[in-house]
């Protein structure tokens, strides 16, 4: 028989963080605590040749984030700084999170190194990772004798 | 996109709460938000009274052809929160920059107002 399940592609505890961030934020608790959670949070989206992630980072320089690639594993990694605060000047709120962080992923095919691109706008990373051009599909044309 | 969009609840776009940072000195308050997602076409800041409505629209990247395997986010969102200001903010002269998802509003206060003398004449 062949059962046709289909399987939610969000991770519940996420919301989760999110109604306890929520909460935390309205009540004003823990304004400087550190998510228990993966951070930064990252989106997945698989095409046909291509696999895509979206990874939420605002506030954060270029060069501070690093994207290794090592067989099958793909690392997030970098540290999220925020200023100083100037003399004479006294924080009333302190929400935003500072600090290093640290994510991979197995990546379900080889990808193409030499493709893969990485850009940050906005504050938001987004890499791209096509699939190896070994394993791509292929037309091949035949030809007669 | 759009299918999943139909199908799927958890692709509707939803309000959030930014994250934000307040500071104060002698001169000016602060506010840092942090607004990923959201470039200076997408911020709208509106000021009525005493009330400060930022608000971020996120304009979802388009991904026709790829499917959301892992999701963590939503792939649309728009962010608002409302501040209250007090009298000593010049409402006038507040200004706003977008930088990398983030969002940064001066709100520069107006100067000290001298205390006014009234001299009573006698009649």
């Amino acid at each position: 028989m062949n059962h046709n399940f289909t399987k939610s592609v969000w991770n519940p505890w996420h919301e989760l963080n999110n109604v306890a961030d929520g909460l935390n934020q309205l009540f004003g608790l823990f304004p400087d605590y550190t998510p228990q959670y993966d951070y930064p949070p990252v989106n997945v989206w698989k095409g046909e040749n291509e696999i895509r992630l979206s990874v939420r980072l605002p506030g954060i320089k270029a060069e501070d984030i690093e994207v290794n690639i090592n067989h099958d594993t793909l690392t997030i990694k970098g540290e999220r700084k925020l200023e100083t605060l100037p003399e004479g000047t006294k924080a009333i709120r302190s929400e935003r999170i500072a600090g290093s962080f640290k994510r991979s992923f197995s990546l379900p095919y080889p990808v193409e190194n030499d493709a893969v691109e990485a850009s940050y706008k906005d504050g938001i990373l987004n890499i791209r990772l096509p699939k190896a051009k070994a394993i791509q599909p292929r037309k091949i044309a035949i030809q007669g004798i | 996109m759009t299918e999943q969009l139909q199908q799927n609840k958890h692709f509707a776009p939803v309000v959030l709460s930014p994250r934000v940072d307040i500071t104060e000195n002698d001169k000016e308050v602060l506010l840092v938000a942090d607004m990923p997602g959201v470039n200076e076409k997408g911020v709208d800041i509106d000021l009525e009274r005493n009330c400060l409505t930022i608000k971020g629209n996120r304009e979802p990247e388009p991904m026709e052809g790829f499917e959301l395997t892992n999701g963590e986010f939503r792939p649309a969102y728009t962010y608002e929160r409302q501040f209250t200001l007090g009298d000593t903010i010049d409402r006038e002269h507040i200004s706003a920059s977008m930088k990398d998802g983030v969002l940064r509003l001066t709100l520069p206060k107006v100067p000290e107002a001298k205390p006014l003398r009234i001299q009573v004449k006698s009649c």
